[in-house]
């Protein structure tokens, strides 16, 4: 192939702009806060958006991790997280947030969108909490999630499953403004370790590009789990 | 190493990239005394800084692990007039905002009177480009070497520029495995005995071939089953599928790992089991004679008594943007300039003698510059049939070599067809586009069309692990490399505009002739033929404000190209002082102790990937110098 790859105008969406994320508080904030910096002196930075929406945000900036561990409230907001998480992406909790998680990603984004869209989010759990009293069939509650008549929480849902899956930020807007246009949505990186918890690649039965933990050879036979294996609560991934 | 500056030297060598690295080591093995001027910066002290850059980058281009920074900290591109070892990046050929011919944001200026913008970009940085090569290791096909003699009789419309090198396959045979041992390629040679590649008797590649992935299992399979029905129209000989050699390491190598399959040969392996030309300029600095300086810009080469070269100026900066540190000469026996097919005309023309420039009498340095024009189609496997896991294993471990040589060459150009195992990732954004259609009720990939009416969906949950997994496991693509014609007036030459050190910035005029387009016509006849016997849909796109789009010469509408990357010509070797900047040796016929290094001296594209060519070439070149200064 090509040496130097050329994607003159492929409609690449890696291609889009890259935001800044900047976050003031707390220990993964400023795990995020360090990454970005790194990035934002290569990216090109279009328009800077904050993880702190506002002061009134900052009651919920306390580092989630250290919250969740002595803080029942905390541990069920993560727990609510989770329980959201799983049923827009499909993926099994256990797998979102398994036993042994040194990389905590499920910290991180739950910081970044409580940090970004606090009073959204609110509405979201809030929404959860409703659906699943009336059923707990993940199909209905999903789709109360993102019953496009209350699009904000729609398109904050759809934000957070494309945050799991690829380990980047859809601003909500941006999300709606694409479907409107038929267009790429601009979105932002969150970190390194994002992108290689991105889970898409598992769901591809694949690993991120550029991040194999695989041996010479592997990619002679059939990948080495079967797709439910990686998602459902049982099996070895 | 910036080591003391002893200005004299047996051998000064411009550029620390392949070329350059190869010869420096070879020469520093016999004890000669070599430097190296290296216009960008070290690798740095720890590689995973160049990982990192990797994972945090928005666009995962070739370039971004490696320096200089390409945004100002605003989100602009840095204006190439600051910065002092600028580049051309694939996000500065960008279609928007015409980004690729704003001198603002472009550092390589479009002559326009050009067609396209020239496609392909190269990196500044000590190993130069093929930091980011692919590591494909195929030699050039006998034909390669005498195009005009064996096809121009049948053509009634010859190109004028597709010559024959002054060498042939023969005699460069040894040193194709010289290369080959020198940067570790994997190989089987039984696999790669076709269209009239030989090896001497006994010869075996240093490490046993690449692994086939399950793209390239089911493509063989398929052409086997098929047998003579898979070709091109205008060629007897059945398709087939070939392990492509590569300087990927098959199994530990010295100190480096085997391949891990990383998927990221392009832009960085992570565990450098892929050979790039850093490995080769440690071992150079290792012999204890190579100096390297970095951040030091050769700007004149000038010219002494009896032509001979006396001295290279050079200017050093340490910011990216800061201001000149240092300017002065350094003097040396022999002068290796191995820039790039770029660069190195570039010099040459900043070089200015009593009578026009340095190494110019035959006024052909910049002509001729050549690359792969690149198609690329992608597709579909049936969703009723098997998967081949694509995002897995090296970027590449097969391709198509039947179609580099045949008949059709007296009419149109020839092409090789590399096998993608990235999915769609290189044509279009994946995984992440696809995911964003289904998440979001797009279809701008094309396969989120199952739903009411066939148009997009949203998916959630279940159904959109299960829609995507069918998706993304399914996909692949296939590139050709088209075999572009010499055409004197592809050229480089200087712009008016300048670089951060107040030195004139490269102008590229670029277009494709009607030769290379007839290639492209047949490479995309090609690529549906193959779509169609796997019941493969295509997904390809026209990517219709494309700069680089052109108009099917059989009136089957537009196509889009791609730069390979493969920097090629604009100081060809010749027969004759007349014809060519170089001889056959790579020497300067006007200047005896100057020679040039790199891709730039090939007279023809050829069919291969230009890598392995410009090592043997290199290795030869080292000999020569050796007893030069003997």
């Amino acid at each position: 192939m090509i040496d130097s790859v050329s994607i003159t105008d492929a409609p690449d969406p890696r291609t889009a702009t890259m935001l800044e994320l900047s976050v003031s508080d707390g220990p993964n904030a400023r795990e995020i806060l360090e990454n970005t910096m790194k990035v934002t002196r290569r990216a090109a930075l279009s328009r800077a958006i904050a993880i702190v929406g506002s002061s009134a945000a900052g009651s919920l900036l306390r580092p989630e991790s250290a919250r969740a561990a002595d803080d029942p409230a905390a541990k069920a907001r993560m727990q609510n997280f989770l329980g959201v998480s799983e049923i827009l992406t499909g993926i099994s909790q256990i797998r979102l947030s398994p036993q042994r998680d040194p990389i905590d990603i499920k910290t991180t984004y739950l910081t970044l969108v409580t940090n970004r869209r606090p009073v959204v989010f609110e509405r979201l759990l809030q929404k959860y909490g409703e659906s699943r009293a009336i059923s707990p069939d993940p199909k209905m509650i999903g789709a109360k999630l993102l019953d496009p008549s209350e699009p904000k929480v729609c398109y904050l849902a759809r934000s957070i499953m494309l945050m799991w899956y690829l380990g980047v930020w859809y601003e909500p807007e941006d999300l709606q403004l694409a479907e409107s246009t038929g267009s790429s949505p601009n979105f932002s990186v969150i970190s390194p370790a994002a992108y290689t918890q991105a889970w898409v690649w598992r769901v591809a039965q694949a690993h991120p590009m550029g991040y194999s933990e695989w041996h010479f050879g592997y990619w002679h036979e059939d990948p080495p789990f079967k797709l439910e294996n990686a998602i459902l609560p049982e099996g070895t991934p | 190493m910036i080591g003391p500056k002893n200005s004299h030297y047996d051998v000064v060598i411009v550029g620390s990239g392949i070329a350059g690295a190869l010869v420096a080591k070879r020469l520093g093995l016999t004890g000669k005394r070599v430097l190296i001027l290296e216009a960008g910066a070290s690798v740095p002290p720890n590689f995973n800084d160049y990982m990192k850059r990797f994972y945090s980058a928005a666009a995962k281009v070739p370039e971004v692990p490696y320096t200089p920074e390409i945004f100002a900290a605003g989100g602009e591109f840095f204006d190439p007039a600051v910065v002092n070892a600028g580049r051309p990046t694939v996000l500065t050929l960008s279609r928007f905002q015409n980004t690729w011919m704003d001198p603002k944001k472009t550092y390589c200026i479009p002559d326009p009177k050009g067609a396209f913008p020239f496609a392909s970009t190269y990196d500044r940085v000590a190993g130069g480009t093929s930091n980011h090569w692919l590591g494909t290791c195929l030699r050039n096909v006998p034909n390669d070497f005498q195009m005009r003699t064996v096809y121009q009789s049948k053509s009634g419309d010859w190109p004028p520029g597709l010559v024959d090198w002054p060498i042939n396959y023969e005699g460069l045979n040894k040193w194709y495995g010289d290369a080959e041992h020198e940067i570790g390629v994997s190989a089987d040679v039984k696999e790669q005995e076709y269209l009239g590649i030989t090896f001497p008797p006994g010869y075996k590649y240093p490490m046993p071939g690449i692994p086939s992935s399950k793209v390239d299992q089911l493509l063989d399979r398929t052409f086997r089953a098929k047998n003579t029905e898979v070709r091109m129209e205008d060629d007897d000989h059945p398709l087939s599928v070939k392990q492509t050699p590569a300087a990927r390491n098959s199994q530990p190598n010295g100190n480096r790992r085997a391949c891990a399959g990383n998927t990221n040969c392009i832009p960085i392996c992570p565990i450098q089991a892929k050979y790039d030309p850093t490995i080769t300029l440690n071992e150079a600095g290792d012999t204890g004679h190579v100096d390297i300086w970095y951040r030091t810009v050769a700007s004149e080469i000038v010219v002494g008594e009896n032509g001979r070269i006396a001295a290279i100026k050079y200017i050093q900066y340490r910011e990216d943007q800061g201001p000149p540190t240092d300017t002065g000469s350094v003097t040396a026996k022999v002068f290796v300039i191995a820039a790039n097919a770029i660069e190195t005309p570039r010099l040459l023309l900043m070089s200015k003698t009593r009578n026009g420039t340095v190494a110019n009498g035959s006024k052909m340095v910049g002509k001729n510059l050549m690359d792969h024009p690149y198609y690329v189609a992608w597709a579909l496997l049936p969703e009723s049939g098997e998967q081949v896991w694509p995002y897995r294993g090296p970027l590449i471990t097969s391709g198509i070599e039947v179609c580099r040589d045949g008949q059709f060459r007296s009419n149109r150009a020839a092409f090789r067809i590399d096998i993608g195992n990235e999915g769609w990732n290189f044509p279009a954004g994946d995984p992440y586009a696809t995911t964003v259609d289904f998440i979001n009720n797009l279809n701008i990939n094309g396969p989120n069309n199952l739903g009411t009416g066939r148009k997009a969906e949203a998916l959630f949950g279940d159904a959109l692990v299960k829609r995507l997994n069918s998706v993304l496991t399914r996909q692949f693509r296939l590139g050709f490399l088209v075999e572009q014609t010499p055409d004197d007036s592809n050229c480089v030459t200087l712009a008016k505009e300048r670089d951060g050190l107040g030195l004139p910035r490269p102008q590229i005029r670029y277009d494709l002739s009607a030769y290379t387009k007839r290639g492209f016509v047949a490479a995309k006849r090609t690529a549906d033929k193959i779509f169609n016997t796997l019941n493969a849909k295509q997904y390809t796109y026209l990517i219709k404000d494309n700069p680089c789009t052109f108009d099917a010469p059989d009136g089957s509408g537009p196509m889009n190209f791609f730069g390979a990357g493969h920097i090629v010509g604009t100081c060809r070797m010749g027969h004759t002082k007349g014809d060519s900047v170089v001889d056959s040796e790579l020497r300067s016929w006007e200047h005896p102790n100057l020679y040039i290094a790199g891709s730039s001296v090939f007279p023809t594209v050829a069919t291969a990937n230009p890598t392995l060519t410009i090592a043997a070439l290199c290795l030869r070149l080292a000999e020569r110098i050796r007893r030069d200064l003997a």
